[in-house]
């Protein structure tokens, strides 16, 4: 899609597990695809970052304290200005209450968690957390916090003369919870050129709340989409009535925000 | 030559001062964040000024709880706003506003601003224009400052014009920088710049905001840290105290938390090994902290030089002296003035307690489960109720009964988290890790898959994700596993630990 829609013609995915590099060189779909087998710290500065315009999405699954954290330095110092860099990570807040206590996850505290956190994260780290940025609504909040103090943190640190403009700020949940930040890098000029119009008020990348898609399948999409777009709110039974069995109103909700962004996937046997 | 009856001028070579000098030049020996540490400072000096009973020696354990400031920043913007009684208009006339303490200003006893530097240097380090407002009980003014006007200037005036103002409020002092510099601004804005100062002024201001002073840092009150020292079980910390030519001195040391178990300098980062170290602190204020450098005679005059292996000591020593010229400290606040021969005679007695430390963890090596099982049954002192003992004891080590033999080897740190998480918890430190490669727990020596087969199915924790486990590099007990628990997915990784993926 990205060399599709967006023509790019280098793409580089990062596999450092060695069956999902042999399985990734297997499957790129074009030629202009590279798959690098190594962990993103090693590999990316050996990406020449800085010589082009980059989209750079560091789709981790696991927690922000671990190499996602190392990885935004390298991409603020090395990315070459007017490039968009994005972070994705797990930010499921039972996935870090094992971490801290395998035995007892539901008694960590969150001063427990902000210890944990700051040792491998430091001064991006909120000094005080309550309850409510360690449960599960609040967690992904906190992680995308964090991330977006992380991208300018270190590239304040880095001295380099661009500004972090921030573009995507979600979370997604269909499993665990997975927190993005994401942004341009970009000089000053570039930024107020971006931001001029004011445009960008009304750019999708920064939702407040969750993203949770419900699971459909083709037939149920496809009863939807015939109902939409609707000026009306779609309610339950109007679904009803099309599909003959119900759905909640946060399903329904969550697909009419987000209908024309559904992934959508089909078999074929060739 | 002069020749007849003329009269020369003598040559002079001009030395004034040039008004840039303490623009430019004063502001790169200092932090942006000590600045605003100076700045509040001079708040705690204020609030001693204001508190009956201020100049006392020893101060109520509530003494400043009627006394806050607060500090905001933004890209836009620095204030700092305090309640600690204002600066009398004749002080600001005559001394408060000077380059420099003049001789004949009165002196804050016990103060912690004592150069004369701190405001000014904080404006012209913050930013271009600024205005100070105070109110005391008597009366109120102001005082714009426009730097860069102001260092254009020519002449001999120096002076700021003070606008009186009406009187209103509580008395207090605000200051207020706008038209910020670019480096400073981006600074203020950032998150981690607020959450670091947080950090710093619970640690350097502990005493004061364990007396009730309150600090706000963009609406945060910043709460106290609380040195404490461990004792029992052979442990007693060290707390001495004497006078030294005016000055008290006091020095603790101890165990402030137990050793962490990694000693390499990869070991992961704690908070306890970023706290330990020396602390210097005069009148209250923290001039350095968790020091382990020559400052504090790390890796000097006997005295090894830091290493990991010495997380875990804490030492505390404190000058109070009511004429704040006599303590051992730098115009910044954050530096000791090492050639202070106070400072020079508690080294002394630090370096001792040091080496007691250095020498405790060398043994401790002999039995490490035994130490720390020691370690770990002592209990945390605040300073202020460890009783007065000359020296740091610690216990004596015990003979080892069993023969031990170190084993040490490198694996990349993704790996081995990717262990750490498979043994459930994070805070397992890597010489736990490396010790389950060995562990009774592990399949580890058998030798027949009937073994194998009763530990898979005996061993709860082999239905989690991911679990470890050591078969001996034998690929015919890694399909036994394999079998037995029912999953294909279990590969041998490093060292024979197969790895449940």
């Amino acid at each position: 899609m990205a060399h599709r829609t967006l023509a790019i013609k280098t793409l580089i995915s990062i596999e450092a597990d060695d069956v999902g590099y042999a399985r990734a060189t297997f499957n790129a779909p074009l030629k202009c695809i590279t798959v690098e087998h190594g962990y993103t710290t090693d590999v990316l500065p050996t990406l020449n970052l800085d010589r082009h315009k980059s989209i750079v999405w560091l789709d981790h699954d696991t927690g922000a304290e671990d190499s996602a954290f190392r990885d935004i330095s390298l991409l603020v110092e090395n990315c070459k200005g007017g490039s968009v860099v994005l972070v994705t990570v797990n930010a499921e807040a039972k996935r870090v209450q094992k971490l801290i206590d395998a035995s007892a996850p539901d008694k960590v505290t969150p001063d427990q968690i902000r210890e944990y956190l700051a040792t491998k994260m430091g001064d991006v780290v909120p000094t005080t957390l309550v309850e409510e940025d360690v449960d599960d609504d609040g967690y992904p909040k906190l992680i995308r916090r964090i991330l977006e103090t992380a991208l300018k943190s270190a590239l304040r640190l880095s001295g380099r003369r661009l500004e972090f403009l921030k573009l995507y700020d979600f979370t997604y949940r269909d499993g665990p919870a997975m927190a993005t930040v994401g942004g341009l890098l970009a000089d000053a000029k570039t930024v107020a050129k971006v931001t001029a119009d004011g445009s960008i008020a009304n750019w999708p990348g920064i939702i407040a709340e969750t993203i949770r898609t419900p699971p459909l399948t083709m037939r149920e999409k496809m009863a939807f989409d015939q109902l939409l777009p609707s000026s009306a709110k779609l309610v339950e039974s109007t679904f009803e009535a099309r599909a003959g069995f119900p759905l909640t109103q946060e399903q329904i909700s969550a697909y009419v925000d987000y209908y024309s962004l559904y992934p959508t996937f089909a078999e074929l046997q060739l | 030559m002069a020749t007849g009856g003329e009269k020369v001028e003598p040559l002079v070579a001009n030395a004034t001062p040039t008004r840039w000098f303490f623009v430019d030049m004063l502001t790169r020996d200092i932090s942006l964040q000590d600045c605003i540490l100076d700045l509040i400072d001079n708040c705690l000096d204020g609030a001693r000024r204001s508190m009956e009973g201020g100049t006392a020696k020893t101060l109520p354990a509530d003494a400043y709880e009627d006394y806050s400031c607060s500090v905001t920043l933004s890209r836009t913007r620095f204030e700092i706003k305090d309640n600690c009684g204002g600066i009398p208009i004749d002080i600001a006339e005559k001394y408060a506003f000077r380059f420099g303490r003049d001789p004949r200003a009165p002196k804050d006893k016990y103060g912690v601003g004592i150069y004369g530097i701190g405001m000014k240097r904080a404006i012209f380090k913050i930013g271009n224009t600024a205005a100070v407002h105070s109110v005391t009980d008597v009366d109120a003014f102001k005082v714009a400052v426009d730097v860069t006007s102001w260092a254009e200037e020519k002449g001999l005036n120096w002076n700021f014009p003070i606008e009186r103002e009406r009187k209103g409020g509580e008395p207090g002092t605000k200051i207020e920088i706008t038209d910020l510099n670019d480096v400073v601004a981006k600074e203020l804005e950032a998150a981690d710049f607020e959450i670091k100062l947080i950090r710093i002024i619970s640690r350097d201001y502990s005493v004061f905001l364990q007396k009730g002073f309150g600090i706000h840092v963009n609406r945060t009150l910043v709460k106290p840290d609380v040195f404490e020292l461990r004792s029992g079980k052979g442990f007693e910390p060290a707390r001495i105290r004497y006078r030294d030519e005016g000055v008290d001195v006091e020095i603790f040391a101890g165990m402030g938390s137990v050793p962490a178990d990694d000693e390499t300098p990869e070991a992961r980062p704690s908070r306890d090994m970023a706290l330990s170290g020396w602390y210097v602190i005069c009148n209250d204020r923290t001039v350095i902290a968790a020091d382990k450098s020559e400052t504090t005679l790390w890796g000097y005059a006997g005295v090894a030089e830091w290493h990991p292996q010495y997380n875990g000591f804490l030492g505390v020593v404190t000058f109070r002296s009511s004429d704040p010229d006599k303590l051992p400290w730098t115009t910044t606040k954050r530096d000791i003035d090492v050639t202070s021969e106070l400072y020079k005679r508690a080294l002394r007695k630090m370096r001792e307690l040091t080496k007691t430390w250095t020498a405790y963890t060398n043994r401790r090596k002999g039995d490490i489960p035994a130490a720390k099982a020691i370690e770990k049954s002592t209990i945390a002192i605040p300073l202020a109720k460890i009783p007065e003992r000359q020296t740091f004891s610690v216990p004596k080590a015990k003979k080892l009964t069993r023969t031990l033999a170190n084993i040490s080897y490198q694996q990349p740190s993704a790996k081995v988290d990717k262990v750490r998480e498979a043994l459930g918890s994070a805070q397992l430190s890597n010489r736990e890790v490396g010790e389950s490669a060995l562990s009774n727990t592990s399949i580890s020596g058998m030798s027949h898959e009937r073994d194998v087969r009763q530990f898979v199915s005996s061993n709860q924790l082999f239905s989690s994700a991911q679990q470890s486990y050591r078969p001996k590099n034998d690929f015919r007990l890694l399909e036994a596993a394999r079998f037995h628990s029912g999953t294909e997915q279990l590969s041998l990784c490093w060292h024979g630990i197969a790895m449940v993926r």
